[in-house]
């Protein structure tokens, strides 16, 4: 009788069972970089100083909420800017990378609603084909106006996607939006 | 020999043509018997292109009367008996063609296909089964699997670019159907809608596709269809041939060629060997008015079959590898919901690149490598043992578009890597036909484990084991067959998911039954009716269970929930089929009960991350339900024009929340013509086919889950035109293809890629097809 070949096969399925494998995992990962925060530092024209951590999101997409403070301006001020880009999990900053890359990003803010009528923001760095970058940026509030609203913040990536100046990527960064009050 | 064969054989002749009249000019006489010279009778002897024919009588012979002198093909077959073709000039008189047959110890399962010139398909299955013939598969050649199914009734693809195309049968695809190859289980990530079944498609010589539940013999999983595929069979008798292919597509200027060698010893009959490989490239594809950037693709794949077979026992080692390399289009690869919508107000990808064959990040790349090894022994003239051992092991990285943020790594370190490895064991001990019946006993064991690699975690690392046992058996009664099956099945499985940033241990472990009842009743000479009732179970998926997190290629964010329990389904299908001399019709009519469909579901709130706010989805489980019909006929018009219809209607519904399913396929029906030209001197099989594919707009799609309106309806016109040519003996083959001959602008509503670009546009296939030797 040939169970030879059969009893074979059975023991090897058995030698696989008890043999180590590598499914049980190690260490955990390090945590992929991602940027965790986004920070506006503003110094108006009257004097004032605003350093606000806009967004901040520790462990990433997923699990807790992220945590968002919001800006108070004053009407009829010019602030002079710059946002950072940072990864705090890892301690990396991100915003070195973005200037060393800025070709191929560009930082868009986009008033929304009644604040498109309050409030210009304008990007004051460009990169070597002159196009804005906006890493450093000017925002004017207009004079006499006071409510609530929102501001846009996207970090666009330019990989195939043209950089025009204008025009967003199709791979976004950052897109968060910031409640802005106006006194 | 098998006298309850002879009933079905018996049937089978009577949907023949009546004999030739007596008293014609010439006479084809012989002889058939087995290969220890015992006559056969009731062996079938046809001639091939007159579609007519003889059974032996008592001691074997026959006897034919061809009125018109000339040469014929003539096939003798017999069940369980490999078929013989030979060439038989009747233009000077009398022949005599004494033939003996060998056995063909390919059954393949409960299906047992008789000669191509005569598939009874009334007593094939009680299940819609449709199976695809060589001759078929080679007009398609150069297509991926998924493609190639496109023409079977029921069958429809989900696809991912012009590269990625998975089967969808009657709704329900990835984990909910298996895909068999070369009689092992395919273990590859199919639970990703983009992770196409790594098979090569110049391999396969036979497709069977079941539709429905068919638990028994497949294991966990078969919930929605088997599709099983084989390779060709090795050689039992001495000899060597091969085949080579080779086709051509204009639109992504593909070329592939695929080469085929066999021989069988002349030492030790019953050895034989085949080795087979192929290569594919392609670069971007066309849609009518742009280029789809970075959608090319790398294929190369080879195996090697050694066995021995003789009637009593035999064994077959199997090595096959796959190897890919595809591009994803660049134009998919979104940030956020902002950009999806952006894009599809675009109407169009930004950017309408030149044709290349560079293959850019975002891609995939793909190995699967499968050993197997199988035996079977006679014990007793009605028992057969068989066994087989498999191994595979599969190896999916997937690269970004850009290096993460800040470092410095190469952009060939892959987002993530997943490594699978499966080692299966299948025990069965067939028995029969004791005089009307016949069935099976099987034991199967899996053990399957998936590692990540150090850069990223898609799903987690897991160690699952599986455990099965069934049985099933068929009974011939008179006009009735009457199938019941059973199976019961164990799974364990223990997953490492990240919580918190750290690994946890999670076990699982699942365990139920499956089984099938079905009823084939032989209504009349010409038609028949197959009723199937069968309940069938899945255990969830290691994605379904331990998703968080974006899943970038539909810019949502998805939660897996771990207490998800397995899925379990009802279903009852119908099949009608009418075969006679002049037409050809097999309509089938399902429902698909699911308790505890596992899908996504739009939770309420977004997810917020640094990127934007992603609409979330978690898996929920509820009660759903598939029902639809398809079908497929073809008429004899004249004796040189054939046209065909085949049609499709699948609807789905989430009967907890009373919305339709995502994501099922639309109504959608294919009319065909087809003119043969007789055959000349040298030219054979030449034929000329044009085909319109109707395809409606998905009008029952659940509303507010999905960015984009289901695209529009459409109608793609294609023609084939091929011929046979003998050269020196062999009959070479040539097709032209030309597909979307309108360049019709269109996406199809089950392409992940519609919110982004069209569906290709017009292209051209030439194919070729040269054997060689004793092929």
């Amino acid at each position: 009788m040939r169970f030879g070949p059969f009893l074979f096969l059975f023991c090897l399925f058995g030698c696989i069972q008890t043999g180590c494998d590598s499914a049980t995992p190690g260490t955990p990962p390090n945590e992929e970089e991602l940027i965790t925060t986004v920070r506006l530092v503003l110094a108006g024209n009257d004097g004032t100083d605003l350093d606000v951590v806009v967004f901040r999101d520790l462990d990433g997409a997923g699990g807790a909420a992220p945590v968002r403070n919001g800006l108070i301006l004053d009407a009829g001020v010019t602030y002079t800017g710059r946002i950072g880009f940072t990864d705090e999990a890892n301690g990396e900053d991100i915003t070195a990378e973005v200037g060393a890359e800025d070709e191929a990003h560009q930082v868009f803010y986009t008033p929304l609603g009644d604040l498109a009528n309050w409030l210009t923001v304008t990007p004051t760095d460009t990169d070597e084909n002159n196009l804005p970058v906006g890493l450093l940026f000017q925002i004017a509030v207009a004079p006499g106006v006071s409510g609530n609203g929102q501001l846009n913040v996207v970090l666009s990536h330019f990989d195939e996607f043209p950089k025009d100046g204008t025009t967003r990527s199709n791979e976004t960064d950052v897109d968060i939006t910031i409640d802005v009050e106006i006194r | 020999m098998m006298p309850s064969f002879r009933i079905s054989l018996f049937l089978a002749f009577a949907l023949l043509p009546g004999l030739f009249q007596p008293g014609a000019a010439q006479t084809l006489s012989g002889r058939v018997t087995d290969d220890h010279r015992n006559p056969l009778p009731g062996a079938n002897v046809v001639l091939v292109d007159q579609q007519t024919g003889v059974i032996t009588d008592a001691d074997g012979r026959f006897s034919l009367h061809p009125p018109v002198p000339g040469t014929y093909t003539v096939a003798i077959s017999f069940i369980g008996f490999e078929t013989l073709t030979r060439s038989v000039d009747l233009s000077r008189g009398n022949q005599t063609l004494n033939v003996q047959l060998y056995p063909d110890v390919l059954i393949l399962e409960e299906v047992e296909v008789e000669t191509r010139a005569q598939e009874n398909r009334l007593t094939l299955s009680s299940q819609s089964l449709t199976i695809l013939s060589v001759k078929e598969l080679d007009l398609l050649r150069g297509r991926t699997l998924g493609e190639m199914l496109e023409n079977v009734a029921g069958v429809t693809t989900l696809n991912t670019g012009p590269t990625i195309s998975k089967p969808v049968i009657r709704g329900l695809h990835s984990d909910r159907i298996v895909i068999v190859n070369a009689g092992l289980a395919q273990e590859g990530q199919q639970w990703g809608g983009e992770h196409a079944p790594e098979i090569d498609p110049f391999s396969p010589h036979q497709i069977q596709v079941l539709r429905g539940a068919a638990g028994v013999e497949y294991g966990v999983g078969a919930i929605g269809g088997v599709i099983r595929v084989e390779p060709r069979p090795l050689r039992k008798t001495p000899g060597f041939g091969g085949q080579f292919t080779t086709t051509a597509y204009t639109n992504s200027r593909q070329g592939a060629g695929a080469l085929l060698l066999e021989g069988g010893s002349p030492r030790l009959r019953g050895l034989g060997w085949r080795v087979q490989g192929s290569l594919r490239q392609a670069g971007n594809a066309d849609a009518p008015d742009y280029g789809i950037s970075n959608t090319g693709f790398r294929e190369a794949t080879g195996s090697v079959a050694v066995g021995y077979h003789s009637d009593h026992r035999g064994g077959e080692v199997y090595y096959s590898h796959f190897g890919t390399e595809l591009g994803i289009f660049t134009g998919a690869h979104i940030g956020n919901v902002s950009d999806l919508e952006r894009a599809i107000a675009r109407g169009r990808p930004q950017t309408d690149p030149d044709f290349t064959y560079t293959i850019d990040n975002p891609k995939q790349r793909v190995l699967h490598d499968l050993i197997s090894a199988k035996s079977f022994y006679t014990l007793a003239p009605e028992y057969r043992l068989e066994a087989q051992y498999g191994f595979q092991h599969n190896v999916r990285k997937e690269f970004d578009a850009h290096r993460p943020f800040g470092s410095d790594a190469p952009l060939d370190r892959p987002a993530f890597a997943l490594q699978l490895q499966t080692h299966s064991v299948d025990l069965k001990l067939r028995h029969g036909p004791h005089g009307n019946h016949y069935g099976v006993v099987g034991l199967s064991g899996m053990r399957q484990t998936n590692v990540n690699a150090t850069s990223g975690l898609l799903i987690p690392n897991f160690r699952a084991y599986t455990f099965g046992l069934f049985a099933r058996e068929t009974v011939l009664l008179g006009r009735w067959t009457v199938d019941v099956g059973a199976r019961f099945d164990l799974r364990r499985m223990t997953a490492y998911p990240l919580i918190n940033r750290q690994f946890e241990t999670r076990q699982h472990r699942y365990a139920n039954a499956s089984g099938v009842v079905g009823l084939l009743y032989q209504l009349t000479d010409h038609w028949s009716l197959g009723v199937h009732l069968g309940t069938a179970w899945r255990p969830p998926g290691v994605n379904e269970l331990y998703s968080d997190g974006v899943h970038h290629g539909t810019a949502q964010y998805e939660r897996g929930d771990a207490t998800l329990a397995a899925e379990r389904n009802r279903s009852i299908d119908a099949t009608l089929r009418h075969q006679s001399r002049y037409a050809d019709v097999e309509i089938g009519v399902y429902y698909n009960w699911f308790d505890g469909y596992i899908s996504l579901f739009p939770n309420p709130e977004p997810t917020l991350t640094i990127r934007g706010a992603f609409p979330t989805f978690s898996y929920v489980q509820s009660d759903a339900a598939l029902w639809g019909f398809d079908g497929v006929a073809a008429y004899q018009v004249l004796g040189f024009l054939r046209v065909g219809a085949a049609f499709s209607v699948v609807r789905g519904e989430n009967l907890t929340a009373n919305v339709p399913l995502f994501q099922m396929p639309a109504d959608q029906m294919r009319l065909s013509a087809q003119v043969d030209l007789p055959a000349g001197t040298q030219r054979r099989d030449t034929f000329f086919k044009t085909e319109v594919r109707l395809v409606a707009r998905q009008d029952h799609a659940p509303a507010g889950v999905d960015y984009a309106e289901p695209p529009p309806g459409y109608a793609l016109l294609g023609f084939t035109a091929g011929t046979g040519w003998l050269m020196g003996g062999t009959l070479v083959q040539f097709n032209l293809s030309v597909h979307n001959a309108f360049n019709t602008a269109y996406r199809d509503y089950l392409s992940r890629f519609r919110y982004f670009t069209d569906d290709p546009g017009r292209s051209v296939v030439f194919r070729l097809q040269f054997p060689f030797g004793q092929y």
